[in-house]
């Protein structure tokens, strides 16, 4: 209940914050409609050429790369913004003070800081996205709370992925770039991962688990979901989490300010 | 101008050292805007077997492949550092110095290449391992050097273009929403993630005219020997054009806002 409530009022905070800059915050919610228009558009011209990729049809690819828009907008909600700031907190030798605070260190890192900027995506795209299920045919209850579970242990696991990759700024110091970087590895999930070999399949379930992304929400909307996966997705849920706690605890203990 | 040089190397090699003060953070470099390009090709190599393209298996291949270098030799800052500067009121401190701030920019400009080209080796070793039969370049000498001209075309097109837009900061006192916009076109008509063959007719018409064709795609496609003569020609003569008209603007521009400019606090 206490970190609730420090949850809501950190969210207030930034979103008074940025009430000092409305004129901004309209022009960010502009700028970050963008990338989901280039999304589409790319789709479109890929699907000018054919009907199908990788016996994935256009409004089957389409709803990936819708999942795939919202999921980078629910995941820059707190958990990248919180983390890119953190990395850059050790080389300036802030990074003591969030020691001496009385709350779960963790959390402080993870919901440092909350970005407004993304929730005319996040919208937008699920507009579209319940537009396409529709167009599909009858809806399935069941179908969209799996697609939805799924749909948020991708953000679990990416949430973890990126908090083990800023944690290594214990010994980097400096990421350069952090920001881009996360980008990157979140572009992975903008096409099914079924149009690439076996081995690279691989390597986008287990490793870096952008199928859990859009691929598995996709394939959970339309009904063709192997419930193995929603196992398998809770189970490295877990596995992820308690990793990224001991790497946490790990690096915590060899860490050495520059400056206090 | 041997003045302008001096300054040049002196802040490429102030940017070296600073981008080497913690080399191991470079490792986020190696992927850097390389994974949108490379996933756009396996989607037009898994097309390509299903339809009849206007680039080979080949072509396309090599075409990628190439704008991961081509992208990173032209990549610009400016509008982030310069647009930073003024809005946060730091850019005073550039204007009471003993040279035009344009050359700290280009040195910095180039140093941030260099340093962002050397995590890019391993990727393209990498790559060009496993694709190696499929690689086909132009590597005749005078392929090779309409192609090294057209990454020069390329730089200065990119950095008046990026410079010109930092000056709207002054105007605008935001720099965030110049940046995106610049960005968000250059990814549609620059060919960093659609080669400009495989676009409908509408947006290749545009793409063709933009100055952000000369970012990859101009030098992409002289590489993989896709521009006839003509095209190559009349190519040069709008990257001219462009850096001219680019730097024309941005001296009249950057005097006006000069005339208007105050900053607090430094």
């Amino acid at each position: 209940m206490r970190y609730l409530r420090l949850i809501i009022c950190l969210m207030r905070y930034h979103f008074l914050r940025i009430l000092e800059f409305r004129t901004e915050v309209v022009s960010w919610w502009i700028v970050n409609l963008m990338w989901p228009i280039l999304a589409l558009l790319s789709t479109n011209i890929i699907f000018g050429q054919v009907n199908s990729v990788a016996g994935w049809t256009k409004n089957e690819v389409l709803l990936v790369v819708c999942l795939q828009e919202i999921f980078i907008g629910v995941i820059w909600i707190f958990a990248i913004p919180s983390l890119i700031d953190f990395a850059k907190l050790i080389p300036k030798g802030d990074f003591d003070q969030l020691l001496l605070k009385p709350v779960n260190l963790r959390f402080l890192i993870t919901f440092n800081k909350f970005e407004f900027d993304q929730y005319p995506r996040i919208f937008i795209m699920a507009y579209i996205t319940s537009k396409i299920l529709m167009g599909f045919g009858v809806v399935n209850m069941i179908n969209i709370i799996l697609g939805v579970v799924i749909f948020f242990i991708g953000v679990i696991l990416f949430y973890n992925l990126y908090f083990i990759i800023s944690t290594t700024t214990f010994w980097f110091t400096k990421l350069h770039n952090l920001e881009d970087f996360f980008a990157d590895i979140m572009n992975f999930g903008r096409y099914p991962v079924y149009i690439f070999n076996n081995g690279l399949r691989f390597l986008l379930t287990y490793v870096i688990p952008a199928a859990f992304m859009s691929t598995f929400p996709a394939q959970a909307f339309l009904g063709r979901l192997n419930i193995l996966y929603l196992i398998l997705g809770i189970f490295v849920c877990v596995v992820s989490f308690i990793f990224s706690q001991w790497f946490w605890n790990f690096a915590l203990k060899r860490y050495s300010s520059a400056s206090s | 101008m041997h003045k302008h040089l001096r300054l040049i190397y002196f802040f490429v090699k102030t940017e070296l050292a600073s981008h080497t003060q913690y080399r191991l953070g470079m490792v986020t470099w190696i992927i850097n805007g390389a994974i949108a390009p490379l996933l756009m090709m396996f989607i037009w190599l898994v097309v390509s077997g299903n339809a009849a393209l206007t680039l080979s298996q080949s072509q396309i291949i090599s075409y990628y492949i190439i704008t991961l270098l081509i992208a990173r030799i032209t990549q610009c800052w400016s509008i982030e550092d310069v647009g930073k500067e003024i809005r946060r009121g730091n850019f005073s401190s550039r204007l009471i110095k003993p040279y035009h701030y344009i050359d700290e920019e280009w040195g910095s400009t180039l140093g941030k290449k260099i340093v962002r080209l050397i995590p890019l080796i391993p990727l393209l070793s990498v790559l060009a391992l496993i694709f190696n039969r499929s690689l086909s370049y132009r590597t005749d000498s005078e392929s090779i050097l309409l192609f090294l001209l057209s990454l020069i075309l390329g730089i200065f097109v990119r950095f008046y273009l990026s410079n010109l837009l930092a000056v709207f900061t002054f105007w605008l006192n935001e720099y965030h929403s110049l940046e995106f916009l610049h960005n968000s076109f250059m990814e549609i008509f620059s060919g960093h993630l659609l080669p400009l063959a495989l676009m409908p007719v509408v947006l290749r018409t545009v793409a063709e005219v933009s100055p952000f064709r000369f970012f990859i795609s101009f030098p992409a496609e002289i590489a993989i020997g896709l521009a006839s003569p003509e095209a190559i020609v009349s190519g040069f003569g709008v990257g001219i054009i462009y850096i001219l008209g680019f730097r024309i603007l941005y001296n009249y521009l950057l005097t006006a806002a000069l005339k208007k400019f105050t900053a607090y606090g430094q």
